[in-house]
Formats: C-alpha cells, structure tokens, sequence
C-alpha cells in the first residue's frame, strides 16, 4: 500500500509520516469519545430518572465536535501544503535535469510531452502525500483501534467487526484483479477516442475539400455510442468492487445492530454500550470507504512516478568534478578522432572525424542534409558528448572545463534564433544583462538591425514573443547576430540559413556575417557561394566524415562532392 | 443540457431516484438499527422487534444495491451526454473551420475545445445528480421529521443549508480571488515552461542557464503558493462541512430532550431522531465539489459559446444543394479587385488576373506576400473583403461550396491524413473508389511499388498525423487523392515546401505531368521549371508586382530575376 519508489522520487520531510500518523490517532481518539458521549446522554435522557438535560456532558460533546472538524481542517491542510512543497521540489529537480541533459537528447520537440510532466505529471505524484496516503495511515490505524474498542466493551461486536474487515480487501483484489485489464483497456481506448475526436477536429478542412465534412457528424455518434456499451460492460464489472464494500459495511452494521438488539432482550447487555457500539460501527467502515475513493488517484500517481523516474533517469552529460579553465582564445580547436551516434540509429551522424579550428580562421562547412554539420556543432558547444575521440581547446580536453565557462566563450548563431518573451531591448540583453543601451544599440547597427528595430512601434522597448510583435525570418536572423555582437566572445558558431529570404535581408545579413566573422575563429555551416568565397578552408562533410579540405579553389578543380554542390545551383 | 435531460427523461428520473434512494437507505439503515436497539432496551416480545429487524435488514441490502444501481445508470448517462457534447462541438466547428484557425494565433485551439468537452461531460454525474438528489433527500428528511417535531424540521434544514449551500459559497466567495490567481500562475508556467524548452538551446548558448532556472522556479513557486492558499480554503469546507452536521445533529439533540422529558417525543426515538439527522448529511456534504465543477463547466460552455457566437469566414451557402456542375470544358475564372484584411491589417491589395481553362498559372513570392491566402479565397476557406471572384460569370460566394470543390482537386503545403488505413484515407476523395482504382491513383502518383511493398498494403495504418510516412510520402498519398477524385481543376498550394530537395524536384515533376494540359494553379516560393507554366503571378506585399512568362520576366530584369540569381547563389546543400 505505501510504495518506496513514490517516497522516494517525493522525498517528503522526515515528518511527514509521524505527523500524518499523529492526526489519524487524535482523530480515532475524537471519534471514540465523542461516540461514547453522545451514548451517554442518549442513554441517560432514554433510560435515565433525572427529568434534567445532562449539560455536562453535551458541553464536552460540543467541545470534541468541534476539536474533531478542526482536526479535519488541519489534516487536510497540512497534508496538502507538505505535498504542496514536495511538488515545487520535483519540479525544480526536473528542470535542472533537463539542463544538464541538454537540449539535444532532451528532445525539446516533445515540448508537450515534457510541460506535461512537469505539471499534470507531478500534480498526479502530488495527490498520492495530499490525498492517497494520509487515506492509508488512516486505513491502518482507525479500524484497529476502534475494534479493540469495540472488543472491550462487547466482544462479540468486536469480532463480528475484526471478522468481516479482512473480507474487504479479499474481495475488492479479486474482483479488481479481474477487471483490471479490461478497465485498463477501456482507458486506454477513452483516451484513444478523444485523440480520435481530435484528429476529426483537425482534419475539418481537408474533409471540407471532399465534401465530406458534414457525413461525420453521424460518423461520431456512432463512433461514441459503441464506446459506451463496450465501457459499461467493463464499468458494472468494476462497480462490484464498490458494491462490495458497501454491502459489507452496511450488512455489519445491521448485523451488530440485530445481535446487540436481541442480547439487549435477554439482558445481556445493556443499553448505553450497545448505542456505542452501534455508533462506532459505521465508523470502523468509513477509512475503507475513503480510501477505496481516492483508490484512482493511487494508480495514477504510480503511473506519473514512472514518467517521471523514466525522465530523472536519463544521464545527464559529463560535468568535470575539478573543473580546468579555458585556455586563452588564441588557441586551436582540435577534433580528434570524434565518433557520435544517435540513440536508436545505427548510423553514425559522426565518424571518426578529424578537424583542427585555427585560431582566428574561419571555416566554412558545407555538405548535403544530414553528412553531421549540425551534429559537429552540437558537440562544439557541449550538448551532446562524443561516444568516442576527443575535443580539445590547446592543450585542454573540453570534457575537463566547466560547460558554462567554455559557452562564455562561444557565441552561437542559430538558423532559427529563439526570440523570447519580453522586449528588444530584453532578449538582446539575453547575451550580456548589463549592456547599456548605446551598447545594444552599437551591436544592433554592427548586425543590420537598428534601422528595423528603430522603425518598429516602440523601438527597443518593442515586445516580443507568443503575443507580441512578429518579424520575419530574415530579422529575426538579424537579431541573432546582434546578441552575437553583443556576447563579443573569442569563438563563433554560425548557422547560416538555408532559405531563400526576401533580397533585402539577404543583402543585410550578408554585410553583418562579414563584420562578425572578421578576427574571430569562426566555424560556418554554409549554405551561401558567398559565404564560401570569404572562406579561409572549407571542409566538406559527407556521412559524418571529413571529405575534401581546402580553399575554394582548390576544392573547386579537385572534381570532388565539393565541385558537385556548386555545380548544381538550386 | 436542458433538452438533453428531458429527451432522456426516463433514464434520468431513474438515475436520480436511484441517487436519492441510496442516500435514503443509509439514514433508514442507521435509524432503524438505533430504533431497534432502543425498542430492545425496553424489552418487549421478541416478536415485536422483528419488524424492526426486518427494516434494519432491507436497508442494508437495498443500500448497496441502490448504490450499485446507481452508479451504472449515471455512468451510462455520462457517455450518452459525452457523444451529444461531441457531435454539437462538431457541428459549431464544421462551418467555422479552417477560418477560425487562420486569423488567429490559435493552434492548441482545438485541443482546448477539446478538453473543455472533457470537463463539460462531468456536468450531469457531478453537478446535477447530486444537486437534485440532495434536495430530494431534503424534502422526503424534511418531511419525515416534520412528523416528530416541526423545530426538529426547521433545524435540520436550517443545517442542511448551511452545509450544502452557505458554507461553499461562503468559501467561494473567499477564495475565488485565489483560484483566479492559480489559474493566472499556472497559464503564465506552462507559458513560460513552453517558451524555455523551445528555446534551451539558445539560453544555454547565451549563458543564461541559472537565470533560466531560477525564472522558471520562481513560478513554480508561485503556483505552489497559491495552490497552498487554495487547499486552506478547501482544508476549511471540509472541517466546516463536518462541523455543520455534527452541530446540527447536536443542536438537534439539544432541543429534542425537554420535548423527550415533556413527552411529546418518546424516548424511545430520540435514538432514531439523532442519527437520522446526522446521517443526512450525506446528501449535502458533498455538494463543494459540485458548485466547483458547475463553475468549471460554465467556464468551459462560455468558450465553446464564444466560438458558436462568431460568424464563420464564408458566406452561407445558399439552397440548392443538388446542384451539378461541371468545369471539364467550359471554364473561366476572373478575380476582379479583389483586397483582403484580416484583423485590419492589408493581406491582399487590388487583385487582378484571370485563368483559363487548360491554362497553367504560377503565383509566386516570398514567404509572407500573401499566397496562401489566396488560395484560401479560392477554396472558399475565406471571402474576399472587397472586390469579387467570378467562374463562368457567376459570383463564387453565391456558389455553394461543396459543389465547387467537387470541381477542384487540391495539393497543400502540409496534407492531413487521418489516423486510418492508407485506402481510407484515399477514399475520402471518392467513397465509392475500389482497390484497382486506389492502385491507380497511387500509380499515378508513382506511390504504388512502395504501399506494394508494405505487409498490409492498402491496410497499412498510416498513424496520427501520417507519421509512420516520410514528407515525400505523404504528399504522394495527398497527389494520389486528388488523382482519385478526378476533378477538372488543380490548386497546388506548395506542395513541396516541407520535402528535402530530391523528393522536391521528383513531385514537381511529377505534378507537371498530371496537370499537363490541366486549369491548375499554382502556388510556390521555390523558382523551380516554372518555365513550363503558361503566366506567372509575382506576388510581393500582398500585390501583384510583376506578371508574364518566365522568359519575358526575366527579360524585364525586375523581381522575380532577382529572386532567382539569389536562388542560384545558394550551394546545393539539399541534395543528398
């Protein structure tokens, strides 16, 4: 019933436990007296000869009612701020995961998927310390001390409570153990349903271009009505589970009630501890009731543990334990022998390559989609670790430097730069927070984009984002370069785009590369004759191998994968 | 929801008895035990009391049922009230798509629709089942003690009301500023979370890894806080809740002992009294939960409402459904001045041009210059904001839509396939299509050796979205569909803007034998043997900047040359 492997991805306080285990023994206790009690002023105005209301005793009475829904308040609360806090902690413990896993091996493809663990995910882990085990304690511990309460005062209601107790659990496994599978099922194909409805939903306007958009209006009718009666075959199976429950609860009540009822005829009990025992009853029920409600809530947790585990798992990459700083910016960058796969491919994005970045020389790479361009670039700036070879910075393997010390050194042009939310101003300053705004502005004109950027509605204070103003592709490359300018780091990895922009852009970004490139040792994936041309070296990728090597002109005689790409314009 | 329950009046009436009847059996099954041991406490004959067993026993074993009986009748009523959600979300949605998607920024639209209907279908078993089941439960209660002691009746609904209506607005009241925080905190997260993965990659590279972090935890945090304040909330109803039926039960009792000692209640039922009235409780302590999915489910109505309240894009269609029409011969398509806004801002000016049947025409541009919208205007997926399109003379919006895409046979930039075998998806282009029909048309779209060399061949599932294919293949299946359905007319729309360079030029290809000769318009940003079209449409912020043939364009030396020496500059990286 309590499961490690939930404690320990939650890691609640040490006390959690004593203090869920406190409550449910302060609540078992309240309930206890406040039953006795209450027998006891029936009992006296019932049976009694005082004509007098027993004010005494409907004071304390009062006083355990209330003492009794404070405890319920409180229980609640604390169980829920605890796993309140457990929650904010995982989600913390993710995203620092996340980062050190990478973007890469992350895949933030799966944005959806990922935000979905972070929050339904947890929510769900969250239930099990709010809802589900507070319900267990509660389980283990009320019915036990009412029984025994129960035994005290009449032995035979105490065993009829103690015999018929076990019977729960027994019946609801086997009757849970046969329909779980086909509930499972049925679950799933909820899920399937919605996921179907939705992809109906989608594909409105191809259906339209069929005329046939209108028919699946019946098409869903039909669909969800035989849904229904398959899941209500499942659903009475399941629903024994609860019949039985209830039977057995409300069947031993009645049977404590008949039993005590005719003992109470023949005077072997009497009549103020039979009404207790009668009142305690339904209680030693109810914790098997509760809990058999938040039953669901139980499996769910399990299942959003495994999700999440599944995530934690993943390794993160290497971190140096000492780490050695970044050698000066005038030093060589050495691919030696670098080898990297893709899990799940059996090719290698990587083979084997060698490469050496001189300082201040820039290096174009060119070669068809998928010969390891971007893969080289990921390993450059330390989101994916060689499965084998090594990189080193002079004479420092990279693997022994902090990453975050090695991206200070690196500046990274994407060829789909992330604008985020906020201003200009703001994500500019993504790539130095303290720059003063002369200094945005300076990189801003250096990049070809202070003329755009000053036309928009508010300048630099102009939103940007989801809800905010949208550029095109071609200034959005222009901001890019602009941060570049602004981090002014020694290394440069640019990424050219690929696309056809609009002449203007294309004329802008053109200039910018020039003055970005110029002094810095610069690696860029090409995609421009242009750019090529400027080249110091071109190294030609093919499968993940360096090919050809050279200037342009020597390249451009050799005959080689290199002469094929220019000589087949688009 | 109204016209829903009566249609379903007597599966609903059942429903609720049922409920109300479970609800009754558990204050019968206690006060009668009460009842019985009190009897007992007198002892009277044996005889006397087996009435009294025999009640304490069918309470017992109709509980269980009732409870059983219930829970099957609204779970089936859930699923029937599901599908009218569903197929009524369908038919607002039908007319109004794809424009409500165009002009809004809103992709997960859908899947909100979608799971709004998931929160909507909770509206009968948890809103309205225990609502009227309660106050049912109240008036039989109500009655029954009214029998006793009419104060004993006013009290009891005094508690009643407090429990099931007072304390969960009271709570409401006090904590709808916190929800509508938590909502807020949470909407800015999954915001924040989404922008932050998307982009990890540039943060990391920017060097901002910790502010990241720190950012998007402080959100979390703030989430937390207020899901804290809001379990307090919670914390106090149910403390609440359990005080207002223990005090009822209380004050119940208190005033119950002088009518016991002055006779008027015997002292025999006083048991029964207190008992009955705190087990009735039930029926009202659960009624929080209800008034926080009735505000859930109003939220989610008052969104599919919005949505049912805008006018959808197009015209309606007018009468005459039956209509046939055929373009095969006769055909003549003018677009006269034709400017389209959307959300005021220029996406179309001053359009002119005609097309001809058997005539090939490209309309070119960057990406942004407006050529997917008219596309759209041509499949009636949008109108024209002024200006007219006329076929054969006729005004398209007087047109009904569905016959003139019966004429038309489409390719678009991205093709949606259903998550369905490979022949029904290519019978949604003709629903009476056989194999050798479907092998045709996937002949012709130089698709069938591959589906022949899959294990289930036309059975093949294609998966959601068609993700099982390649770019390469899903657009054949898309050319094999407009294939099947044999139209006159062909809109391209891109067809090739997602496929690496190889299946590029294989589809273009491909596309310029089977419109050989064919009225065919043709959308595109890439400048590839566009030679082969009879006119050219160079579209550049919304306006036709240049038109003619490709020779006389690149003659005039104007935008579309210069568009295509740029195109020539880029090395050949594509090609694999």
């Amino acid at each position: 019933m309590i499961d490690r492997r939930l404690f320990a991805l939650g890691r609640p306080r040490w006390h959690f436990m004593p203090v869920q285990c406190g409550f449910a023994l302060l609540l078992t206790g309240l309930i206890i007296g406040q039953m006795h009690l209450l027998s006891e002023v029936i009992a006296e105005v019932f049976m009694g000869d005082t004509r007098a209301t027993p004010w005494p005793l409907l004071g304390w009475l009062l006083g355990l009612i209330t003492l009794r829904a404070a405890l319920i308040a409180g229980q609640q609360y604390y169980s829920q701020a605890a796993a309140s806090a457990i929650k904010v902690r995982l989600q913390a413990r993710l995203l620092t995961h996340w980062a050190a896993v990478g973007p890469v091996r992350l895949h933030t493809e799966r944005t959806g998927e990922l935000v979905a663990v972070y929050q339904e995910g947890v929510d769900k882990l969250e239930a099990y310390f709010s809802r589900y085990l507070p319900r267990v304690v509660q389980v283990l511990i009320t019915p036990l001390a009412i029984a025994v309460v129960v035994g005290t005062v009449d032995r035979l209601s105490g065993l009829i409570l103690l015999g018929t107790a076990p019977l729960i659990p027994i019946f609801m496994w086997l009757i849970g153990s046969m329909a779980k599978k086909r509930i499972e099922r049925q679950w799933a194909a909820l899920s399937r349903m919605s996921a179907h409805f939705l992809d109906l939903l989608q594909g409105i306007p191809t259906l339209k271009l069929f005329s046939r958009s209108r028919e699946q209006e019946g098409a869903i009718a039909r669909v969800s009505n035989r849904y229904r009666i398959t899941t209500m075959g499942v659903l009475k199976v399941a629903f024994l589970s609860a019949l039985v429950l209830e039977l057995a609860a409300s069947l031993s009540t009645a049977i404590v009630a008949v039993q005590i009822g005719v003992r109470l005829v023949e005077g072997l009990v009497s009549f103020q501890p039979g009404l207790f025992v009668l009142l305690l009853a339904p209680e030693f029920y109810l914790p098997f009731r509760h809990l058999g409600s938040e039953h669901h809530a139980g499996m769910e947790s399990k299942e959003a543990a495994t999700r999440i585990q599944a995530l934690l798992d993943q390794s993160p990459l290497s971190v140096p334990a000492y780490p050695h700083p970044v050698p000066g910016s005038r030093e060589a960058i050495h691919l030696q022998a670098i080898s990297y796969t893709y899990p799940g491919r059996t090719q290698a994005a990587v083979d084997q390559l060698d490469l050496t970045l001189q300082p201040d020389e820039m290096l174009a790479l060119v070669g068809p989609s998928g010969s390891g361009k971007s893969t080289l670039f990921r390993l450059l700036a330390r989101h994916l670790d060689p499965d084998s070879g090594r990189i080193r910075i002079g004479p420092t393997d990279i693997q022994d430097i902090a990453p975050e010390d090695w991206r200070r050194h690196l500046a990274v042009v994407p060829q789909h730069p992330t604008l985020f939310r906020g201003t200009v101003a703001g994500n500019l300053r993504m790539a130095r927070p303290d720059a003063s705004l002369e200094a945005l502005e300076e990189a801003a004109t250096q990049a070809e984009a202070h003329a755009f950027i000053a036309a928009l509605p508010q300048g630099y204070d102009t939103p940007l984002g989801e809800h905010g103003w949208r550029l095109s592709v071609g200034e959005r490359q222009r901001l890019a370069l602009a941060r570049a300018f602004l981090k002014a780091a020694p290394v440069l990895l640019l990424d050219e785009p690929s696309a056809n922009l609009d002449p203007e852009s294309e004329e802008c970004i053109a200039l910018a590369i020039e003055r970005l490139t110029r002094n810095r040792t610069t690696a860029v994936i090409a995609h421009r004759l242009r750019t090529v041309y400027r080249a110091h070296r071109i190294a030609v990728l093919d499968a993940g191998r360096v090919v050809e090597l050279g200037t342009h002109r020597e390249l451009a005689q050799a005959n080689g994968l290199y002469a094929r790409l220019l000589g087949a314009p688009a | 929801m109204k016209t829903w329950l009566w249609k379903h009046k007597g599966w609903v009436a059942l429903s609720v008895a049922a409920a109300t009847a479970t609800l009754l059996a558990g204050v019968g099954l206690l006060s009668s035990s009460a009842y019985l041991i009190s009897r007992a406490a007198q002892r009277p004959p044996i005889l006397d009391l087996m009435v009294i067993i025999v009640g304490v026993r069918f309470f017992a074993l109709s509980r269980a049922a009732l409870r059983y009986l219930e829970r099957v009748l609204s779970h089936d009523l859930t699923f029937r009230w599901l599908l009218t959600l569903r197929t009524h979300l369908y038919r607002v949605l039908e007319p109004r798509l794809p424009g409500l998607l165009l002009h809004r920024r809103s992709g997960s639209l859908l899947g909100r629709m979608v799971a709004d209907i998931e929160t909507l279908q909770h509206t009968y078993l948890r809103v309205f089942v225990p609502i009227t089941a309660a106050l049912l439960v109240g008036i039989v209660t109500g009655l029954w003690l009214h029998v006793f002691s009419p104060l004993i009746a006013w009290i009891a609904i005094g508690f009643w009301l407090l429990n099931g209506v007072v304390v969960p607005l009271a709570i409401k009241q006090f904590s709808i500023g916190i929800g509508h925080h938590r909502v807020t905190a949470r909407a800015k997260l999954t915001a924040e979370l989404v922008e932050q993965l998307q982009g990890m990659q540039d943060w990391m590279d920017l060097g901002r890894r910790d502010t990241v972090i720190d950012r998007v935890g402080r959100q979390s945090e703030e989430v937390g806080r207020r899901e804290t304040q809001l379990a307090g909330a919670q914390a106090a109803q149910d403390g609440l809740s359990h005080l207002c039926a223990h005090l009822g039960m209380w004050v119940v009792l208190v005033v119950a002992i002088p009518l016991v000692h002055s006779g008027v209640v015997p002292g025999v039922q006083l048991a029964l009294l207190t008992l009955a009235v705190l087990t009735s409780f039930e029926a009202f302590q659960n009624l929080g939960t209800a008034h926080t999915f009735l505000e859930q489910s109003r939220t989610a109505q008052h969104r599919i409402e919005a949505i049912e309240q805008t006018p959808p894009d197009v015209a309606p269609a007018p009468a005459g459904e039956s209509e046939t029409w055929s373009l095969q011969t006769d055909f003549h398509l003018r677009v006269e001045g034709v400017d389209v806004e959307i959300d005021d801002t220029p996406i179309l000016q001053r359009i002119n041009f005609s097309w001809l049947a058997g005539q090939r025409v490209g309309v070119i541009g960057p990406s942004g210059a407006g050529k997917s919208t008219l596309s759209h205007l041509l499949l009636r997926f949008r109108d024209p904001s002024r200006g007219t399109i006329k076929v054969n003379q006729r005004d398209l919006c007087g047109i009904n839509p569905a016959v003139w895409l019966q004429q038309i046979a489409v390719v678009p930039q991205t093709t949606h396939l259903f998550n369905l075998s490979i022949r029904d998806n290519l019978r949604l282009a003709r629903a009476d299509a056989d194999d050798t029909a479907c092998w045709t048309a996937l002949d012709q779209a130089r698709l069938g050796d591959f589906v022949r060399g899959l294990p289930a061949g036309l059975d093949t599932w294609v998966g959601e979205h068609g993700t099982r294919l390649s770019g390469g293949e899903r657009q054949r299946l898309a050319i094999a569909r407009a294939c099947l359905k044999a139209a006159p007319i062909w809109i391209l729309d891109e067809p090739t803007s997602h496929l690496d360079a190889r299946s590029e030029r294989e589809i273009i290809d491909l596309l310029l034998m089977l419109t050989h000769k064919k009225s065919t318009l043709w959308i595109t940003h890439r400048l590839i043997r566009l030679d082969e079209l009879d006119t050219l449409l160079v579209l550049h912020r919304g306006r036709i900047e240049e038109r003619g043939t490709h020779t006389q364009l690149l003659d005039k030396d104007g935008y579309y040359a210069r568009m295509l020496r740029q195109q020539n500059q880029l090395l050949a990286t594509q090609v694999d």
